[in-house]
């Protein structure tokens, strides 16, 4: 974050312009856009990156529980309500699995 | 049948200097003696610390052509639909195969050189932070 705005601050300083008012081209533009577009590719990278190490730390808590010892029909919808409301399985699919506890009671 | 022949050799012997004439206009474009118009294709760019990324010009919203004028001894380049920048040079050189121009501005060092036979470009800008380089082709105007 800290580099992300230190970046900002480099890129925001004025470009120099020439004698007939054009703004310096190869040392000017080219160099803050081209700075600026790899700076956000790599936030971009960075955050991609977090997102899937947050989805495989999800996946794997999910796989410890489905270890734990059997658990009450309770147990199951509440755990299903968490995968429903963090996006992780449809709607439909929250339906049917729901319905498959009730029926297995 | 030896007029024809004769003939023949005549058209051959023409076609044969004005294909040599057409390439050593081709070559002789690049040199300083008209300006140029370029296409930036690819742009391959590093950020000290941070990465590399490689793009299109418009990954980089750069803009995609820029004009080599040697009597105004300048790159120039429109973007944004009606701004100009430019980068102005000193002097430039010919070698036997590359036409090569270089330039200092802002604190970086620049250097554009494109084939005197295919006028394939490439360029790069070298600075503290940011440095990259950009191929693409010119055509004489």
């Amino acid at each position: 974050m800290m580099m992300v705005a230190l970046g900002v601050i480099a890129f925001s300083v004025t470009i120099p312009a020439h004698a007939d008012g054009a703004g310096a081209f190869l040392g000017g533009i080219a160099v803050a856009r081209i700075g600026e577009a790899v700076r956000d590719s790599n936030e971009s990278q960075q955050q991609e990156a977090d997102a899937a190490s947050q989805q495989a730390y999800y996946a794997q808590q999910q796989a410890e529980a489905a270890q734990q010892a059997p658990q009450t029909a309770e147990e199951k919808i509440a755990q299903l309500d968490k995968l429903a409301a963090g996006g992780y399985i449809t709607p439909e699919e929250y339906k049917s699995r729901k319905k498959a506890i009730l029926d297995s009671m | 049948m030896k007029t024809l022949q004769k003939r023949l050799n005549t058209a051959a012997l023409l076609c044969l200097m004005l294909f040599v004439s057409a390439a050593a206009n081709a070559a002789s474009k690049f040199d300083g003696s008209s300006n140029l118009i370029c296409a930036a294709m690819d742009i391959t760019a590093c950020v000290d610390g941070v990465t590399c990324a490689k793009g299109q010009a418009r990954t980089f919203d750069m803009p995609e052509f820029l004009t080599v004028n040697f009597k105004k001894k300048s790159i120039l380049a429109d973007y944004d639909g009606g701004k100009t920048a430019e980068s102005p040079f000193k002097n430039f050189e010919t070698t036997d195969k590359q036409l090569i121009i270089q330039g200092i501005e802002n604190d970086h060092g620049w250097s554009l050189a494109v084939s005197k036979t295919t006028g394939r470009m490439s360029a790069a800008s070298v600075g503290e932070e940011v440095s990259f380089t950009i191929f693409g082709a010119c055509k004489a105007l």
